[in-house]
């Protein structure tokens, strides 16, 4: 039941009680889902355009800040280490970033609220960091820090403050996020706690450091600093924007999820879902007004106005940087290799911001090792033993130092083979023999006289018949004249030196010349062209030869 | 400008005044009153004690300044303090005459600061919230909200003939967007009336007079 009455002693009770939700609380219903303006239940890509108001002040600073805010939304990448301040920004001393303002109220107007109590609890400053609750029955909050003193964390004690945060299910953890994000893996009523937790942890930063992630908090965590950016999203920030795309029935993977693509709509007032503007009239600092209401029998809403507001009284710094662009790792792909063989596989990155860029491997096998030469590229040297063989799967990352950093990778296969057996010793190994179909049992599958591999390999001692043109005292194969070693060349004498694995008239032609005398067959063409196999070429030759191009089809 | 002499200041003798309504006749020589019409109020007009204070605590800011952005004392000085991340950084002064000050106090009063029920009119709003909501079926919701700080110290203070005298009054008013709320309650005569009261205080803070001090 919804209460539409607010209950005395409540401050504000309209915009009291908005939860990790906008909307959510006791007015409203503390299950409530808030989704950007433009989703009907459908699923499908729902983009939300996003305008500075034309006429606004700072309307052309604004436009790199906003620009970079919808990337980062669109990106819906989790971050920690997402607060930076001081000198590790581009910040100057006694400014307020516009960007990281900008982000936390964009997240308000596309749905969230304040992952903490914040202001508007009426809290005292120091208790506005419990996590988002309403005061329950009793109409008051009931706020004790638990065992570890940490206001926001998992072991508050909150009485009968109804939680309105929603958290991972089973693990309480705001800077992790599931791989699914729906009603399946998160929850709001408490009851999917894990042991020994008795209220949801929201991210704020305290929480965060002592958890084991330093400079990192939600965005939508209420409140910022001069000097401090906060341009990148925390994995708080993440899931709850998924939970909501998981759709009506708040369960991914079906037909109402939703994929939200915020469209930037440039200064203008047309067709734009969202609009930015500077209006001292509205606003003191910065605010989001949103207005919207209850898609038809559920507990969600659908955002239906929405914009942002800014004072021009303070010193805001107007970010000039685009955001940052994730690195480009060249192609690698598998990397067979043999036991006892090494190889030396060159990796490069390129990046579109110029970042310094640092390469990692996951799962190299012990006779693997990843060399990073610092100027975006690297080495990886692949050195099986005997006894190595097998399917090693390898991932390759590289990492750029911008912020968010992000990083791009490719998942291969390290193939090392047994040992090489060549039974046959035709220069082709057993394995590769099976590759290509070959018999590893026979130096000539296809029986022309050239050997089925070689490259020089095969003593010619060890082949009799075989054929060596060039007197290194090797046999001549299949790979010297490229040439098919499953389909037989006899005959094929043409061109010379290349046989084309066809017969024609061409090889009759050749033929010819060579019984006649005109040329001289050296011992390749001997070996094609005899045949009748009695060791000379004559007419009987060219009479089998000129039978076979009238059989052809 | 009026002063009291040197004596009383020193013995922080306050000066009863006897407010006016809006059109009324300011106090008279050597800032005695001259009526005695109500709300009747005194003040101490040393420089040791804000007489008013004026402030907006915005939200969103995790470090908001702890000195007030506006404060005036009993004998006149207006003290303007903008924090460092604000376009003008940095303090300013000017000086009010005593029947400003006074004018300004009976106007502030006449606006409603001093005899302000936070919790009724608290009510009211949630009330109006509510009827605006059922009548248009739209929800509305406001993110980080800008509360408007007033506060006012009065050595005593009497708001009509026959209410109580109050001692040492020491009035403070809050109120989160102030400003949005009185256009979006135009029927909520408290709010549209506190709203004029801090556009009183905003307008000092536009003076040509103000001079930077640091």
């Amino acid at each position: 039941m919804r209460l539409l009455i607010c209950l005395p002693g409540l401050i504000m009770c309209g915009k009291g009680f908005a939860g990790t939700f906008i909307f959510a609380g006791e007015s409203n219903g503390v299950d409530v889902v808030a989704h950007p303006t433009r989703y009907t239940g459908q699923g499908g890509t729902l983009t939300v355009r996003v305008c500075i108001v034309p006429n606004s002040a700072n309307a052309a600073a604004m436009e790199i800040p906003v620009q970079n805010n919808i990337t980062v939304y669109n990106r819906l990448q989790p971050t920690t280490g997402n607060l930076v301040a001081g000198a590790n920004t581009n910040i100057p001393g006694g400014h307020v970033d516009f960007e990281s303002v900008a982000l936390h109220e964009l997240g308000h107007c596309i749905g969230l609220a304040h992952v903490n109590a914040a202001t508007e609890s009426g809290l005292p400053e120091i208790n506005r960091n419990y996590t988002k609750a309403t005061n329950g029955a009793n109409n008051l909050f009931d706020i004790n820090a638990g065992a570890d003193g940490i206001i926001g964390s998992h072991d508050d004690s909150r009485g009968d403050d109804v939680n309105l945060h929603w958290y991972r299910k089973s693990i309480n953890d705001p800077f992790t996020i599931a791989s699914t994000v729906d009603a399946s893996t998160y929850a709001r009523d408490l009851a999917s706690l894990p042991a020994g937790h008795s209220f949801a942890a929201n991210a704020d930063r305290t929480v965060a450091g002592n958890m084991g992630f330093p400079n990192t908090e939600a965005v939508m965590q209420q409140g910022t600093f001069s000097d401090e950016a906060q341009r990148s999203l925390g994995h708080d920030d993440v899931a709850t924007l998924r939970y909501a795309a998981s759709g009506k029935n708040e369960l991914a993977g079906d037909s109402d999820d939703y994929t939200i693509n915020l469209e930037y709509g440039g200064i203008s007032n047309s067709n734009c879902d969202i609009n930015l503007k500077f209006d001292n009239n509205e606003t003191g600092f910065a605010v989001c007004q949103v207005s919207g209401f209850f898609l038809p029998g559920s507990d969600h809403i659908r955002i239906s106005t929405a914009n942002i507001f800014f004072n021009t009284g303070f010193s805001w710094f107007f970010n000039t940087d685009t955001a940052n662009q994730a690195p480009l790792l060249a192609q690698i792909g598998d990397q067979p290799v043999n036991e006892g063989q090494s190889a030396a596989i060159n990796l490069s990155a390129t990046n579109p911001d110029d970042d310094t860029q640092t390469f990692s491997a996951t799962g190299l096998p012990a006779f693997a090792a990843l060399t990073d030469h610092g100027n975006d590229t690297a080495t990886l040297d692949i050195d099986p033993l005997s006894g190595d063989a097998g399917t090693y799967t390898v991932t390759i990352r590289v990492t750029d130092d911008g912020l968010p950093a992000l990083q791009d990778s490719e998942t291969l296969d390290i193939i090392v083979s047994p040992a090489s057996v060549d039974s046959d010793g035709d220069g082709l190994s057993d394995a590769t023999e099976a590759v290509l179909g070959t018999d590893p049992n026979s130096a000539d599958t296809d029986g022309d006289g050239l050997a089925d591999g070689t490259d020089g390999v095969v003593p010619l001692a060890a082949l009799p018949g075989g054929n060596d043109v060039d007197g290194d005292g090797f046999v001549d194969g299949e790979q010297d004249f490229n040439t098919d070693p499953l389909t037989s060349n006899v005959g094929d004498v043409a061109p010379r030196g290349a046989p084309d694995n066809v017969l024609n008239a061409g090889d009759a032609v050749v033929l010819t010349r060579l019984v006649s005398g005109v040329i001289t067959a050296d011992a390749l063409e001997t070996a094609l062209a005899d045949l009748n196999d009695d060791k000379q070429l004559n007419a009987a030759d060219l009479l089998l030869l000129q039978q076979l191009l009238l059989s052809a089809p | 400008m009026k002063h009291q002499n040197t004596f009383s200041r020193l013995l922080l003798v306050p000066v009863f005044f006897l407010l006016h309504d809006a059109a009324g006749v300011a106090a008279g020589e050597n800032g005695k009153p001259t009526a005695t019409t109500h709300p009747a109020f005194e003040y101490s007009e040393t420089a040791a004690e804000p007489v008013i204070e004026y402030n907006l605590v915005h939200h969103m800011l995790a470090e908001p300044d702890p000195e007030p952005l506006l404060r005036i004392y009993g004998n006149g000085r207006v003290h303007v303090h903008y924090p460092a991340y604000m376009t003008r950084a940095g303090n300013y002064e000017l000086q009010l005459s005593q029947p400003e000050l006074r004018t300004l106090l009976r106007a502030l009063a006449t606006d409603g600061i001093i005899d302000f029920n936070q919790a009724a009119t608290r009510h009211r709003r949630q009330q109006l919230a509510a009827q605006q909501r059922t009548a248009s079926g739209s929800l509305f919701y406001v993110s980080d909200s800008s509360d408007t700080v007033i506060d006012i110290r009065l050595n005593e203070y009497q708001k009509g003939p026959g209410s109580a005298r109050v001692v040492n009054l020491k009035k403070h008013f809050s109120w989160p967007d102030l400003k949005q709320d009185a256009r979006r309650f135009p029927q909520l005569r408290e709010i549209t009336n506190v709203n004029n009261a801090a556009q009183r205080l905003e307008t000092l803070l536009h003076r040509n007079d103000l001079v930077k001090i640091r």
